[in-house]
């Protein structure tokens, strides 16, 4: 079983400029982590997230809505595991994907093939796995003898076809998406739209942010607006004004 | 700790696939490719051997060949282009990957191992070719030089454990990628890497014996240069401070992180 529980969780970023920092300060507080200097300096924070409490269960499929910086990427990314807490308890079960930026980690010298291995590897998968995804993302791809050339050769469509064809190979537990969907020609899109649905079908638990209401009533059954990093209302699609 | 171990088995494959693909991507967009490995180093070795081999020739202790100062400097050289390579990559390594320690949830200590994977696959290219070389210039190397091998991942650790923990001072203060190549260049000079350690007042000597650098680079110069065993007294320091170095920045690597992706 999968579950994503979070409990009164807050998420606070502190905004760094070069002046704001001294050098002691600094170095104590790569020494100590922050727990010494937090708080107690001038650093202006942002609370990204606000005291936010829910809990995911298998079968969830779960929207995100709000406004630019309501808190939805950073929700995302504390689930990922990428973030930490400042305050309260995230807890996570099964494994997580990720889908935040289909580029994250492609080496354009490389050619397509050889990104299919390294990015799969990259998301986690095992070597063996990984080069299992390369019929597969062929297919998808369509991208023919273009996989035999480095990745820098490619337009900006091709490239997304590839990374998008590698970070949907992975087969996790909880899918984590923000705002990747859409990209592309039209028959692309269509292909994408398929091979989308059948990753969120094989997954236990998927998180999706975007602003667009059609692609959250297509693919959520649950929704959770954000509102300045506070959790406003969670509901249903249909129940909700998006 | 465990943990650090078991994620690093679990991306074993991506980080022999990484090293392997920095080694390789030195092929694809250059003439020369992988040469350069050797090249770099190799010219930095004709020029200082051009401008000083007449005043210097007949200082170099402990070897009789005519080559004697071409291979002092290379036997140098090739310690100190291990320590400043992986310093220098670890250093840089995390502010280069921002965008994928922000976006992709994956062992970020797999960056540095990286970094210090592939310095080390240049190192015993150039370790490699310069064994051809001795052999050119008459200086057969002797068995005493497996002990190079023992010593790279020594200068390896010592240098990837101030790599990484300055790697994550960078982080915060974007100076010390900018501070590093002249402190490299101070402690290069300080070191005897061009010019031989009998030059060296025995007052300053004293305080040389506490420059780390100077430990290994001496090791490589009584094993290359003069084909003994030397004392493992001072190495075994830069191995110590090399297991200090490297505990204490995965220590502040796991505090940090947190705050790493903040500012990243």
């Amino acid at each position: 079983m999968a579950f994503i529980k979070f409990e009164n969780v807050s998420v606070e970023y502190p905004i760094y400029s070069a002046g704001s920092m001294s050098l002691r300060n600094t170095l104590v507080k790569v020494g100590t982590g922050g727990v010494v200097q937090r708080g107690t300096n001038n650093i202006i924070t942002v609370k990204a997230l606000d005291n936010v409490s829910f809990s995911i269960q298998d079968g969830d499929r779960v929207g995100l809505v709000g406004h630019n910086g309501a808190g939805k990427s950073t929700l995302l990314r504390t689930m990922a595991g990428i973030y930490s807490v400042t305050q309260g308890t995230a807890a996570t079960e099964g494994k997580i994907s990720t889908i935040f930026d289909l580029g994250a980690g492609l080496n354009t010298e490389l050619s397509g093939y050889e990104n299919i291995v390294r990015m799969g590897m990259f998301f986690g998968a095992s070597k063996n796995t990984a080069e299992s995804f390369v019929p597969d993302i062929e297919e998808f791809t369509q991208l023919g003898d273009f996989l035999k050339m480095p990745v820098h050769t490619y337009s900006a469509g091709m490239m997304t076809r590839l990374s998008f064809g590698v970070a949907t190979a992975v087969k996790p537990d909880i899918l984590l998406i923000d705002e990747v969907l859409g990209a592309g020609d039209a028959e692309f899109q269509q292909r994408a739209k398929v091979r989308m649905e059948n990753l969120i079908d094989s997954a236990k638990i998927m998180v999706l942010a975007s602003h667009s209401d059609d692609i959250i009533s297509h693919y959520c059954n649950k929704v959770m607006k954000f509102e300045h990093g506070r959790l406003v209302s969670p509901g249903s699609p249909k129940s909700m004004e998006i | 700790m465990k943990d650090l171990v078991l994620s690093l088995w679990a991306y074993r494959h991506f980080l022999m696939n990484s090293i392997w693909n920095d080694f390789k991507s030195r092929f694809v967009r250059s003439r020369l490719g992988a040469a350069w490995i050797v090249f770099q180093p190799l010219s930095q070795v004709l020029i200082y051997a051009f401008i000083l081999s007449n005043l210097l020739s007949a200082k170099v202790p402990g070897i009789s060949n005519t080559y004697g100062y071409a291979i002092y400097l290379m036997s140098g050289l090739l310690a100190w282009n291990l320590f400043s390579e992986v310093l220098d990559r670890c250093i840089k390594v995390f502010v280069a990957n921002a965008n994928a320690i922000k976006k992709v949830n994956f062992p970020r200590v797999t960056l540095p191992i990286i970094e210090v994977g592939a310095a080390v696959t240049n190192n015993l290219i150039l370790f490699a070719v310069m064994i051809v070389i001795f052999f050119v210039l008459g200086h057969p190397p002797g068995w005493s030089f497996l002990l190079i091998l023992l010593m790279i991942p020594i200068i390896a650790m010592f240098a990837m454990g101030l790599g990484i923990f300055l790697g994550v001072v960078n982080v915060f203060i974007r100076d010390v990628e900018q501070v590093t190549p002249i402190v490299l260049q101070v402690l290069f000079w300080l070191t005897p890497i061009v010019y031989p350690a009998n030059i060296i007042p025995e007052k300053f000597m004293q305080w040389m014996r506490l420059n780390p650098v100077y430990q290994f680079v001496d090791f490589y110069h009584q094993v290359i240069v003069q084909s003994l065993v030397p004392s493992f007294a001072g190495v075994l320091l830069v191995a110590a401070m090399g297991v200090a170095f490297s505990l204490f920045a995965l220590v502040v690597f796991r505090r940090a992180g947190p705050d790493m992706v903040d500012v990243l």
